[in-house]
């Protein structure tokens, strides 16, 4: 028997993603699926940081405290748990495994 | 030569023999039939068109013939067939021109993969576009009418044709197919609207074809930028309300409006969203159809060209 397998607690953006930025909303095509989606300021702001490199739950809930209104940072956790939810059932983030010994 | 300088004898000859070529712009046609009163009709709706020689490629092929058997006695029929397949259902003897030209759409529609396909009406002034796209009964085809008999050249009626690399208008020129009460508001609108016969009881009501200006026939391989995309909804109570849309909204009406964006992929969201970019996006919600020609004449004066903004 191996070590018990952690559960994947960091999230990625889907590769080669596609996306036209309209004021505060944008348009993204998934490659692999050939769809199409059209995300508000919020949703394009995380995927962003998703692109960049992979991050967790709290990773992006960090950075949303830095970008929403003082009256919601009490929910940046909730909102953080919310849209990365909603953007992996897009197909536009995938959780990917923890780095080796990540976290211990 | 333009097909209106041909006899209805000669064109019948063609159409029986070597076929009728039709150029529209972003596509080539080529039309059989031995149907004589499918001749005089085309005389009068393709009249400004070259009568060009029926060789080369041909995107769409399409037949026009009676139905055999003892249809042919009771409630006579004709049917279109595309490249050698038939692809809708028969229409009376008497209703040709629809059938032909709702075979033509059928075939573009389903074969021509090279460009972004929009559904929507489009013109253009100085080359610079108006996308009008909407759905049936919006009135789009009425508005595109009236645009181009007043001043602005018809790019097509029913096929914003896209270019996939660099989301440029071409022209899908064909007759422009009107419905039931905008017959007559386009009479009345200009009475020199060279408009075919009238055609009831299709299943989509009376439907007559609005021909095409030779000079818009003449500017058929010409591009425009596009400029604006506007959404037009008829409403009998309106005067002429024209908002500001999203541009990620417009985008997504406009892929969920086209024919082939889906099976394009990447190719087509770049070419949409190109566009899209370049455009000032509109709902134009009206009732008086010349007020509206005015109010996108206006609008598009007042936009500035991609150019000039990027030179800002």
């Amino acid at each position: 028997m191996g070590e018990p397998l952690e559960p994947p607690n960091r999230f990625a953006a889907v590769s080669d993603l596609r996306a036209f930025e309209f004021d505060d909303e944008a348009i993204v095509f998934d490659p692999v699926a050939w769809d199409t989606h059209l995300l508000n300021a919020s949703a394009i702001a995380v995927l962003d940081l998703l692109v960049e490199a992979p991050r967790s739950e709290a990773d992006v809930a960090r950075f949303l405290q830095d970008v929403l209104r003082p009256e919601e940072r009490a929910n940046a956790a909730d909102f953080s748990s919310r849209l990365i939810r909603e953007l992996s059932s897009l197909g536009l983030v995938r959780a990917v495994e923890p780095s080796p010994r990540a976290n211990r | 030569m333009r097909i209106a300088d041909l006899s209805v004898d000669a064109l019948l000859e063609r159409l029986s023999f070597s076929g009728l070529a039709l150029d529209f712009g972003a596509a080539r046609s080529r039309i059989r039939s031995s149907l004589r009163p499918l001749a005089g009709m085309l005389r009068t709706v393709y009249g400004g068109y070259p009568a060009e020689e029926s060789t080369g490629f041909f995107d769409v092929n399409i037949e026009l013939r009676p139905v055999p058997g003892i249809r042919r006695f009771i409630r006579p029929q004709c049917e279109v067939v595309c490249d050698g397949v038939r692809e809708l259902e028969p229409f009376p003897l008497d209703t040709p021109l629809p059938l032909l030209e709702w075979g033509t759409n059928y075939g573009l529609a389903t074969r021509l993969f090279c460009y972004l396909m929009l559904h929507a009406g489009v013109v253009e002034r100085g080359g610079r576009a108006i996308v009008m796209p909407a759905l049936p009964g919006s009135g789009k085809s009425t508005l595109t009418a009236a645009l181009t008999l007043r001043g602005f050249r018809l790019l097509s009626d029913e096929f914003g044709v896209v270019r996939l690399e660099d989301s440029r208008l071409m022209r899908m020129l064909r007759p422009l197919a009107l419905k039931n009460e905008s017959i007559d508001v386009i009479r009345r609108f200009d009475a020199s609207a060279v408009i075919g016969p009238s055609f009831p009881k299709t299943h989509k009501g009376t439907v007559a074809h609005l021909a095409p200006l030779a000079h818009h026939v003449d500017a058929r391989h010409e591009v425009a930028d596009p400029a604006l995309v506007v959404f037009p909804r008829f409403d009998a109570s309106a005067g002429v309300n024209l908002e500001p849309v999203k541009k990620a909204r417009a985008f997504a009406r406009l892929a969920n409006n086209s024919f082939n964006y889906h099976a394009l992929g990447p190719q087509s969201f770049d070419a949409l969203g190109r566009l899209v970019e370049e455009s000032s996006c509109w709902q134009l919600q009206y009732g008086d159809l010349e007020g509206a020609v005015a109010a996108l004449g206006d609008l598009l004066e007042r936009t500035p060209s991609s150019e000039t903004l990027q030179g800002v």
